[in-house]
């Protein structure tokens, strides 16, 4: 475990709906209309940044208490998870669910499955743990939005000033002649290498984007292994890297191989580009890690 | 990262002795089976070797039979670990199951045969030793062998979960998920009917060897099997029969309250949260799974443990948390296993021994948080080559050492007369209370003795002494520690009377 510059942990809110102040807003997710940083007014779903005036005209279920304890609220709070660490995660900064305090579930015909859940997270750098509120709403099947959509916000001291270690890992990286590369990160035996590991925790922010967009009701996604990260040439001032990941999901129990291209400096925050899902590969080895080819336009 | 061989997956060498086993780091299969080679060879008349099966690759499924006297009408409890391969914490934790029984047992033989000064606290050791008296305990360290052996291959292998056998007509992925191959709802739910998927369930019910063996020895003695344990992981979780929805176990209510119980004990070691439910609530429905079928088979306890963590390792726990994982695993198991062995063999209670227990456990609890605790006069245990007695009437601050073997016979007679006789089931918190938090308790026994003057040095070291096998003849002096208050020794019986 990395030793923690948390001496002063400020109690900021962790807000998904605004852009932090001063800073750049965070990167997109270039693949679909992004989701992420652009409310789309023609999008009737809950958009963080937005208030629910257009929902009001809808038919409503009447709100059901789930039991924090079972797979619904739990999944629906891993999804909250996913949103927190691709909005705020970087190589020294990422967030679990602890535990799940209490979730409501409102089905809203024609729209889909609205879960309000609220639930203890922690920091796993600096070991913090505060209290996040969010709303998860999975749209209905057969629309043409597949992602859900997230709403949180966090209190307590998880919004941590680790940009000490953050701007060390990035001079470093920056500065040396030699790309880093790695391979299977953890290894077999649950082993990182301690300067492989802001490069698993990157590995686990930028994963975040692929099992945000990917989740829903019957999935419960997590990081299971970095096969390898190859540090590439960077046109501009950010850390450029090429991952394959292994994600496993819970329900059907499979290892899913994405390739993702990510990039990250400490003031702008993770953005992944070019998510691919590799095809299933049953019995297969995979192949060493070499560096690809650079793309000219994107796909 | 660098393409050679890690030194891991290099052949190792053989077992000398058990005493060199690791138990905090995962193994490969060879190593395994050497360690359960040696442990049948190294107690001899406790723990057997069984086969009860082959694996699709053809190696023997192997369980180990531990229990005292065993005949072939005792009652049985069962436990399987890495059904599924990856899941490698899993068998991890049957070796440490087998190292602890192991342990508790000859420590509590130890005790009952030097007829030392026996503490109430140290029940859950004779406990053992009754338990194993009264019941086999059949473990599989790995049920799925072939799996377990291909994901040690390479790092690109590690992530496999279902079996080896060969993929059935008209699809071309190997294996089958044999925790949906059993013979329980067989092909409903949470499963695939594509070979290649994690969850196919197979060609049909109990395609696959390991499933059929399993099933074929567990039914051949089902009448004798009180309690179903199949380890797995990750997830913390206690799950509680049926994986398959819509249908309730006649004896749920009292199901859920035994796993809440063990959840609990898992909790108080290291603070581990695991959730108690039925797949259905807490993870995802399902079929054909080996805990469904042991219940439906009338099996009347069956759970299954699915170990640290809660996904941020996952199947790739780090070997630093293999002791915190087993012992809270144990805990949890064990909590299992004495209600269901005293469900079934009811204890007699007796109200003077319950009160001498409370009242040695209170004077043993505070000798052992006091301020004198751990302070300087370290005996190391090595150093020690018997026991050592305190005149009751000195406890807890000026030692009275005995140092003649007729008072210490005398003192002997007295103290452990009324607690011999009727095995007495009193709360777990009991044990855990008095002999301090758990690592210490195992630090003593590990005969890194740094426990401190009076005469909890001296019950303390008794029992380490014991546990290594010395004499008993010799004395320990200790340095005596500043004069306080004393006690009478007489006054412990009239206190002892008082609680009741």
């Amino acid at each position: 475990m990395h030793r923690c510059v948390c001496a002063a942990l400020a109690v900021l809110s962790l807000v998904g709906a605004s852009p932090t102040p001063g800073s750049a807003p965070p990167r997109s997710v270039p693949w679909k209309a992004s989701r992420l940083d652009k409310p789309n007014e023609h999008v009737i779903f809950l958009q963080y940044g937005e208030t629910e005036p257009a929902l009001k005209l809808k038919e409503t279920m009447p709100v059901e208490e789930l039991n924090p304890t079972h797979y619904p609220a739990r999944r629906a709070a891993a999804v909250a998870q996913h949103f927190l660490n691709a909005r705020h995660g970087s190589p020294y900064k990422w967030f679990h669910v602890e535990q799940v305090q209490s979730a409501t579930l409102e089905e809203i015909a024609g729209v889909g499955a609205k879960y309000h859940v609220v639930f203890s997270a922690k920091e796993g750098v600096c070991n913090s743990v505060g209290l996040c509120t969010a709303d998860v709403l999975f749209p209905e099947a057969g629309g043409d939005q597949t992602a859900p959509q997230v709403q949180c916000s966090c209190e307590g001291p998880l919004a941590i000033n680790a940009s000490a270690q953050e701007e060390a890992f990035y001079r470093r990286l920056r500065g040396s002649n030699s790309p880093v590369t790695g391979n299977n990160i953890p290894d077999s035996f649950g082993f990182i290498a301690p300067d492989m590991k802001p490069l698993w925790i990157l590995a686990g922010v930028a994963s975040s984007f692929v099992m945000l967009k990917e989740s829903n009701e019957n999935t419960l996604y997590n990081l299971a292994q970095v096969a390898n990260v190859t540090q590439l040439e960077s046109e501009d001032k950010q850390l450029k890297f090429q991952y394959h990941v292994l994600l496993h999901e819970m329900v059907s129990q499979e290892i899913i191989h994405w390739k993702l291209l990510v990039t990250w400096a400490p003031a702008g925050g993770v953005s992944v580009l070019h998510p691919e899902r590799q095809p299933h590969c049953h019995d297969c080895v995979l192949p060493p890690a070499t560096a690809p080819k650079e793309r000219s336009d994107p796909e | 990262g660098s393409d050679e061989v890690p030194q891991r997956f290099a052949r190792s060498e053989p077992l000398a002795t058990l005493g060199n086993y690791n138990y905090t780091k995962y193994h490969p299969m060879p190593e395994i089976t050497a360690w359960m080679e040696m442990v049948v060879k190294e107690n001899p008349g406790v723990v057997s070797a069984e086969v009860y099966g082959r694996t699709f690759e053809n190696k023997n499924i192997t369980a180990l039979k531990i229990g005292l006297n065993s005949t072939s009408s005792k009652k049985v409890i069962w436990m399987d670990c890495g059904i599924h391969a990856r899941e490698w914490i899993a068998p991890a934790f049957c070796q440490w199951f087998v190292k602890e029984v192991k342990y508790q047992e000859s420590k509590a033989r130890c005790i009952v045969g030097m007829q030392a000064m026996i503490l109430r606290t140290y029940k859950s050791d004779e406990r053992m030793h009754t338990i194993l008296n009264n019941v086999d305990f059949y473990i599989t360290p790995v049920l799925n062998m072939d799996g377990y052996m291909y994901s040690w291959q390479n790092e690109s292998t590690r992530l496999w979960r279902k079996s080896r056998s060969a993929p059935p007509a008209g699809c071309n992925c190997n294996g089958t998920d044999l925790n949906r191959n059993f013979n329980a709802n067989w092909g409903m739910i949470g499963v695939s009917k594509d070979c290649c998927s994690d969850i196919y369930c197979g060609s049909k019910v109990l395609s696959e060897s390991e499933a059929d063996a399993v099933t074929s020895f567990v039914q051949s003695m089902k009448e004798r099997v009180l309690c179903f344990l199949t380890i797995h992981s990750h997830g913390q979780l206690i799950l509680v029969p049926y994986g398959y929805p819509e249908i309730q176990a006649p004896n749920y209510d009292e199901l859920m309250q035994v796993a809440q119980k063990a959840s609990e004990a898992i909790k108080s070691v290291h603070g581990m949260e695991y959730t108690v439910g039925t797949p259905p609530m807490v993870l995802y429905p399902n079929s054909g799974s080996s805990r469904d079928w042991a219940r439906l088979i009338g099996i009347p306890f069956s759970f299954t443990f699915e170990l640290r963590d809660k996904g941020e390792f996952g199947f790739k726990l780090p070997e630093d948390q293999i002791q915190p994982t087993c012992e809270e695993a144990y805990e949890g198991a064990r909590s299992i296993i004495n209600y269901v062995h005293d469900k079934n063999f009811p204890v007699k209670g007796g109200s003077v021994a319950a009160a001498t227990a409370a009242f040695w456990t209170t004077l043993l609890a505070s000798c052992l948080t006091s301020a004198t605790f751990l302070t300087e006069a370290r005996v190391p245990a090595r150093k020690i080559l018997g026991s050592g007695f305190c005149e009751v009437s000195e406890i807890n601050q000026k030692p009275a050492v005995v140092t003649d073997k007729a008072t210490a016979d005398d003192l002997d007679e007295r103290l452990t007369g009324p607690l011999l006789g009727d095995k007495q089931r009193g709360p777990e918190e009991n044990h855990n209370a008095v002999i301090g938090p758990r690592h210490d308790r195992r630090q003593r026994f590990r005969g890194k003795d740094v426990f401190s003057q009076g005469c909890c040095s001296a019950f303390v070291l008794r029992v380490s002494v014991c546990h290594r096998e010395l004499s008993a003849q010799a004395r320990l002096s200790v340095h005596p520690a500043p004069a306080a208050k004393t006690r009478e020794t007489r006054s412990w019986l009239t206190a002892s009377a008082d609680q009741r």
